[in-house]
């Protein structure tokens, strides 16, 4: 069967392990194109008003799915949960029910199952179960099928530890073993991304902050690539954990990344509209005024002119420069302000 | 032998700022004028006036550096050939910084954004900037001086003269207008609704800007509005100490860059880029375009001069701005240096 994933959302996180289980079913897998105009303007007009700009975002990725006729299935799955006792937003774990009633009338093309992850293989092997169910394959190659998904989500955890992005992983999605080897370019500049995976990757919707850094000669690393176990004792300076996972991982991630000698400054990515973002955003700030390391938040919404971002990631790079002594002048490379995607000819 | 000068220029949404600094820094020529929907006509203007300035007092001068800032920066800086194209908010600190060294907090208040910088040891260590919403800058307070009828000018003095300031909600700039007729209809004076206008807008701008971090003396205050004593005095009185307004206080933003551009120079050994005065013969051109490679329609700009396009910008893939950007690079530029010394 043909199946369409959205490009969106936990896309970001658990594409590895969809990947590897639809591929080894046999099915063919379809990917919504990255976020662009279209997408979004599909998705502000599906969807309802007050939500964040991700999971409109998600909408658009959906439709343009639905809209392609030939595929049989559009994937939403429901993340529950992502740890003991942690739970997602209520936009996310509601996902599949919004799907549903923003597009009545593809609503059985719409493939979901409930997960629960970083629980025990178990409790995925049962969503998938319920997935193959739908599709009609055997529980014998389903629990195949899932152990290899599992697999693949662990070489992609494997390759985001050694300090490649998530948008590598799906690069190289197929050949992941590869990836790990790969080494890590070190640049002079390391800035640490704080955010959740789908604001901090996609590219469209935050003004692709990753390449405005690496076009200025910064280095990037991300708190998903970060083993929750490296940053747990933070949960002593939050006097208690966030709710969810994925906002303790960039609450907490984001301090170890200030605790970190070899990194220079932190930029958190979040999209307007997300309350959650505010609460550590904050914590972010309160720690970094105590530690002294610069910290800059992103907030992205649907207006696509970035004049404002680009100013704020100039000053931001220049603000680290001065830190380490290199000075404001002689950006050898930015000579031409390619820092704004400016390209100058000499006459 | 002609007077060595460094050129800065600060492309503002509402004024655009030219300077000449001489080898010690200081300003021998500054000019501060409207934008008027054309940058480049204006930016030509601005130095032709102020070659004229300068080449009367001493002759004949040779620009030895150029650099740009502003929300025009990239424009300013192909159509002049900069050597340096500089953020505001550098520049601006820089040449904070330069003047006060021992400043702690900026605040910058332009025609239509606002910042505040948080300066340590001589360093910046944090920013903020407006984003979307322009309350509180200094259009808003033209349209509201203009609604009241009096010249922005007076705005200073009507509001020392206040007894009473009004409380106006400095939210947002809606908010703020209805709030003023209503007061104006209860009978307060133009001046207590001035003095009160000035007090919600600096009261804005800290909420907004400064989110409670620590605001340390000393404060710099610079930009367009700084000019207008009330808002100087609104500021005194929310942070409880004296806020210097420097002296080139309209200028600050094209004095650092210039002197950001005279250090490039210094450190790269290199010849300026700088076109020369000819540019202001020369014809430009901007276009606008929808590319339609892909779904994201970009709008995507070109600055055409003589006829030939000198630069693309706006694309997100780099489909246009990589043309040209291929060709140039080092070598070319490499290039001319060699041309140009070998002349």
């Amino acid at each position: 069967m043909k199946i369409g994933i959205p490009r969106a959302l936990y896309f970001y996180v658990y594409y590895p392990m969809w990947y590897g289980f639809f591929s080894s079913l046999g099915h063919e897998i379809r990917l919504s194109i990255p976020t662009n105009k279209e997408i979004i303007n599909l998705g502000v007009s599906h969807s309802v008003d007050d939500i964040c700009i991700s999971v409109k975002v998600f909408h658009g990725h959906v439709k343009y799915l639905l809209n392609k006729k030939d595929l049989d299935f559009v994937f939403v799955p429901r993340i529950a949960s992502e740890e003991k006792y942690k739970y997602t937003c209520p936009k996310l774990a509601a996902l599949p029910d919004l799907m549903k009633s923003a597009f009545v009338n593809d609503a059985d093309r719409i493939l979901t199952a409930t997960f629960y992850t970083r629980q025990g293989d178990k409790l995925i092997i049962d969503a998938f179960e319920e997935i193959g169910r739908k599709l009609g394959d055997t529980e014998e190659r389903v629990k195949k099928a899932a152990k290899v998904g599992i697999k693949y989500q662990d070489l992609a955890t494997k390759a985001l530890r050694s300090g490649h992005t998530f948008l590598e992983v799906v690069k190289y999605i197929k050949n992941l073993e590869e990836l790990i080897k790969k080494p890590v370019e070190k640049k002079r500049y390391t800035v640490a991304l704080a955010g959740f995976p789908y604001d901090v990757y996609d590219t469209f919707t935050n003004g692709d902050v990753i390449s405005k850094l690496e076009d200025s000669g910064v280095g990037i690393v991300t708190t998903d690539m970060l083993d929750p176990k490296v940053y747990r004792h933070y949960s002593k300076y939050m006097i208690k954990d966030l709710f969810w996972y994925q906002a303790n991982a960039a609450a907490k991630g984001g301090m170890y990344y200030i605790d970190s000698s070899d990194i220079d400054g932190i930029i958190s990515i979040s999209s307007f509209n997300c309350g959650i973002s505010s609460i550590y955003q904050k914590l972010l700030d309160l720690y970094s005024k105590e530690i002294g390391k610069p910290v800059m938040h992103i907030i992205v919404d649907e207006q696509t002119g970035d004049a404002g971002l680009a100013t704020r990631i100039e000053a931001f790079i220049d603000l680290i420069r001065v830190k380490r002594g290199d000075g404001l002048v002689s950006q050898e490379n930015n000579l031409h302000g390619t820092e704004d995607g400016v390209h100058v000819r000499s006459v | 032998m002609s007077k060595r000068v460094a050129l800065g220029i600060d492309i503002g949404s509402v004024t655009t700022k030219v300077v000449f600094i001489d080898e010690n820094d200081e300003i021998v020529e500054g000019l501060y004028i409207r934008t008027k929907g054309n940058p480049i006509d204006t930016i030509k203007a601005g130095m032709i006036e102020a070659y004229n300035v300068i080449s009367s007092k001493y002759g004949d001068i040779e620009v030895i550096a150029v650099g740009t800032t502003g929300s025009g920066r990239q424009l300013a800086g192909v159509v002049v050939g900069a050597d340096i194209i500089k953020n505001e908010i550098s520049a601006h600190a820089y040449a904070a910084i330069h003047e006060v060294p021992d400043v702690s907090t900026i605040f910058e208040i332009g025609g239509q954004d606002s910042k505040i910088i948080f300066i340590r040891n001589g360093a910046v260590t944090d920013f903020a900037m407006n984003t979307v919403c322009a309350a509180g800058t200094g259009s808003f307070l033209d349209h509201q001086a203009e609604r009241i009828g009096i010249g922005i000018e007076q705005f200073g003095e009507y509001a020392l003269r206040a007894t009473n300031p009004v409380r106006i909600a400095g939210r947002c700039t809606v908010f703020a207008e209805s709030d003023m007729i209503h007061k104006q209809q209860m009978g307060a004076t133009p001046e207590d609704i001035i003095a009160g206008l000035a007090e919600s807008l600096v009261r804005n701008y800290l909420n907004n800007l400064a989110r409670g971090k620590e605001l340390l003396p000393k404060f710099v205050f610079q930009g367009g509005v700084s000019e207008n004593i009330g808002i100087v005095k609104a500021f005194e009185n929310a942070v409880g100490a004296e806020v210097i307004v420097p002296k080139n206080n309209k200028l600050m933003g094209a004095w650092g860059v210039a002197m950001l551009a005279k250090r490039e120079i210094e450190i790269t050994g290199q010849r300026t880029n700088f076109k020369g005065f000819k540019v202001t013969e020369l014809e430009h051109k901007t276009r606008v375009f929808y590319c339609d490679g892909c779904a994201n329609n970009c709008e995507v700009y070109e600055v055409i001069e003589n006829g030939e396009t000198i630069a693309y910008w706006g694309d997100r893939c780099g489909k246009w701005s990589n043309r040209l950007t291929s060709k140039v690079r080092r070598t070319e530029r490499a290039d001319r240096r060699e041309e140009i010394s070998e002349k």
